[in-house]
């Protein structure tokens, strides 16, 4: 899996310039909508791409060069929790809004996965398993992306998966 | 692989991916994105004055984007970048979420960093003055009118051999894991291992996995062996520098075999490199395994996301410059006093406390002799305190011989070919190397279907101009893998095909 930005000349580190955000986003703008599709509204994915690819282009500075793909997905877990949370401009507008309520306290593998089995498995789960248990099965993560991605230590992220696995199975059974 | 194999929870969940075939409006998010980001202002396009932005208003340049739902290899689809600076023209839409911060010390000179953006990124555009330009970005008629540059997938390309093309055949060395070695026996291996490190505690194995965890101090090994080749983790929580958080977690954090909870190890200053790859050999020499072959990497990254006191920043950012977008408020100030409040409790959640300083560094090894140098590294994360994180594999490739290899113009054909299209072959050492930047002409219109018409299904030819020879990796069905020459193909129009060089001589079609 490439996490980071293909470079073209393969010399040095790439200049964070508009062509470098270019490159950011079509390599990547995908990968970030698909991971929104998965646990956010449908109509609200395309919003919230927006949103990580805006705090991309401000943070650009900080994104680590070999984990582009797993920091846009950590940025993602924010602008998610953000998005639940309702704390940000994104939001703002919306407090009060009983329909807004409605949709954002749902757990999103509530409305998007149609496998009962999977989705009965999921609920017995805490939500911090949900979230290394989706990162490695639909993000495809593991290893340092899995870690970058959960902005943990690799060893943190391999226990935790490990950890999550096992519950998984666990819950699958029981 | 094997993890899906073997689990089926975990193979249905990823079967139940809600985002299998999705793909997102992207001119939705272009438009969302114009005026925060220099989206579509790269050197792809031309330069518009006086909007703020340069940006390609023609239709004659393209950004290759990456769709990872694509089976083959290197399959993008092509996206004009007109598009991404859709409904740029005529407007000057931008808002004052740009932070000076942000450019400091940055190498770059772009579009957004025009005097048209800095003034009006100085906060002191008021909500009237962000809903006119708004109503400029849309040409003053709320016709974003991007349907008309729409760029897209235009259909199969198909290689041809260019005339440059050598017809000439070679050889290359195939590379395969040596199925006498170490991955025999996981459980021999973990036990030894385990013995080394004395970790004590119940051990649990299969004919290719082997794990334990220590019932005192929670540290753990899993051995993994697969086609021939052994990887090992290791993991110390207590020296893991969000041990505590971990701790603070209810529910079982070991299993049933492992210790409640153990006593973390707060790690001090990270080690510097010297420092951290002496703690490296430490620990390989007390778990008995050998780097002799090996040459050592030191890194720092930074934090998965350095927010740090930048965030609090970020979201001031957005609090005092919201994007002038329909569906949002457009100033902190207006908003009702419970979002405040629920912005202050974020602040305080995901802010500077939220995220210390990295205290643990990376070290990888690599080995010196390897057919692919970097394919298969280790792994180790580090405090001053000492390894806390360990992958490592074992096991050697030893070579096959030389086999019979095609040709460049053989190696288009054989791109064109079924059987080699649906066993991947992959070079690790091009992974990071693609161009997505290429000039692009924008597809006519399919003509309309026509009764009694024949289905329009354009197929376009390329010429290939250039092949070269890599050692890459394919990896069959039952986890099989092996290196052998694997051609890299390309084109002038960024297209590129990676095709398996090993001649029909040196295969075994025999189901």
């Amino acid at each position: 899996m490439v996490f980071g930005l293909s470079e073209g000349s393969g010399v040095g580190p790439p200049t964070r310039d508009a062509a470098w955000f270019d490159q950011l986003f079509a390599e990547h703008a995908v990968s970030v909508h698909r991971y929104f599709v998965r646990r956010a509204p449908r109509q609200e994915a395309e919003d919230l791409v927006a949103e990580v690819f805006s705090v991309a282009w401000r943070r650009r500075d900080s994104i680590p060069e070999d984990f582009v793909l797993p920091w846009l997905y950590k940025t993602a877990s924010y602008v998610l929790s953000n998005h639940r949370r309702k704390p940000t401009l994104t939001l703002l507008a919306d407090v009060g809004s009983t329909a807004d309520e409605r949709t954002r306290s749902m757990d999103p593998a509530d409305l998007v996965v149609e496998d009962d089995d999977v989705r009965n498995a999921l609920a017995r789960l805490s939500s911090r398993d949900r979230k290394v248990l989706m990162l490695h099965a639909w993000e495809g993560l593991d290893g340092e992306g899995l870690a970058r991605a959960l902005g943990m230590t690799r060893g943190g992220a391999a226990a935790a998966l490990s950890r999550a696995r096992a519950r998984l199975r666990e819950a699958w059974v029981s | 692989m094997n993890d899906y194999q073997d689990d089926e929870a975990l193979a249905r969940l990823r079967a139940a991916d809600p985002a299998t075939g999705a793909h997102p409006d992207l001119h939705r998010i272009s438009q969302r994105l114009r005026g925060r980001t220099p989206l579509g202002s790269g050197p792809v396009g031309g330069f518009a004055p006086g909007t703020g932005y340069s940006f390609s208003d023609t239709s004659d340049t393209a950004v290759r984007v990456s769709d990872p739902g694509a089976r083959t290899s290197r399959v993008g689809f092509v996206v004009a970048a007109s598009v991404a600076a859709l409904a740029f023209g005529g407007g000057g839409y931008v808002m004052g979420v740009a932070s000076g911060d942000d450019d400091q010390g940055g190498p770059t000179t772009t579009a957004a960093d025009s005097d048209d953006e800095r003034e009006a990124s100085d906060g002191s555009d008021s909500v009237e003055d962000l809903a006119a330009s708004e109503g400029e970005a849309y040409g003053g008629d709320g016709d974003i009118g991007y349907d008309s540059a729409a760029g897209g997938y235009a259909g199969p390309v198909v290689p041809v051999a260019g005339d440059g093309l050598s017809t000439e055949r070679t050889t290359g060395t195939v590379y395969a894991a040596d199925q006498g070695g170490e991955a025999a026996d996981p459980g021999a291996l973990l036990e030894q291992y385990a013995g080394a490190l004395g970790i004590e505690g119940t051990t649990e194995s299969d004919s290719q996995t082997a794990y334990v965890t220590d019932a005192t101090d929670g540290r753990s090994v899993h051995v993994y062996a697969h086609g021939g080749l052994v990887s090992v983790d290791y993991s110390n929580p207590a020296l893991d520098p969000y041990c505590e958080d971990y701790m603070a977690e209810p529910g079982m954090m070991f299993g049933e075999d492992g210790p409640d909870t153990i006593t973390c190890v707060p790690p001090g200053e990270a080690p510097d490199e010297e420092t951290a790859i002496a703690l490296v050999k430490e620990f390989a020499d007390t778990a008995g395994f050998s780097y002799d072959d090996y040459e050592f990497r030191f890194e720092v990254f930074d934090p998965m996301i350095a927010y740090g006191e930048d965030y609090e920043e970020l979201m001031g950012e957005q609090g005092e410059a919201p994007p002038a977008d329909d569906t949002v408020d457009t100033s902190a100030s207006t908003a009702a006093p419970d979002a405040q409040d629920l912005l202050e409790r974020a602040i305080e959640e995901w802010g500077p406390e939220g995220y210390p300083d990295v205290l643990d560094v990376s070290v990888t090894a690599h080995r010196t002799d390897a057919p692919l140098k970097n394919y298969q590294s280790w792994y180790f994360g580090v405090t001053d305190q000492g390894v806390s994180y360990a992958s490592f594999q074992l096991g050697e490739y030893v070579s096959l011989g030389d086999y019979p290899v095609i040709s460049p113009a053989e190696a288009v054909e054989r791109a064109n070919d079924i059987r080699f299209q649906q066993i991947g072959a992959y070079i690790p050492d091009l992974e990071f190397d693609a161009s997505y930047f290429e000039e692009w002409t924008e597809p006519e219109p399919l003509p309309p279907l026509t009764a009694g018409e024949p289905i329009p299904y354009p197929l376009t030819e390329s010429t290939v101009t250039g092949a070269e020879l890599h050692s890459g990796v394919v990896n069959l069905w039952d986890g099989t893998e092996f290196i052998a020459p694997v051609y890299h193909l390309t084109d002038d129009e960024g297209n590129s095909w990676q095709v398996l060089g090993l001649a029909e001589d040196a295969l075994d079609f025999t189901p």
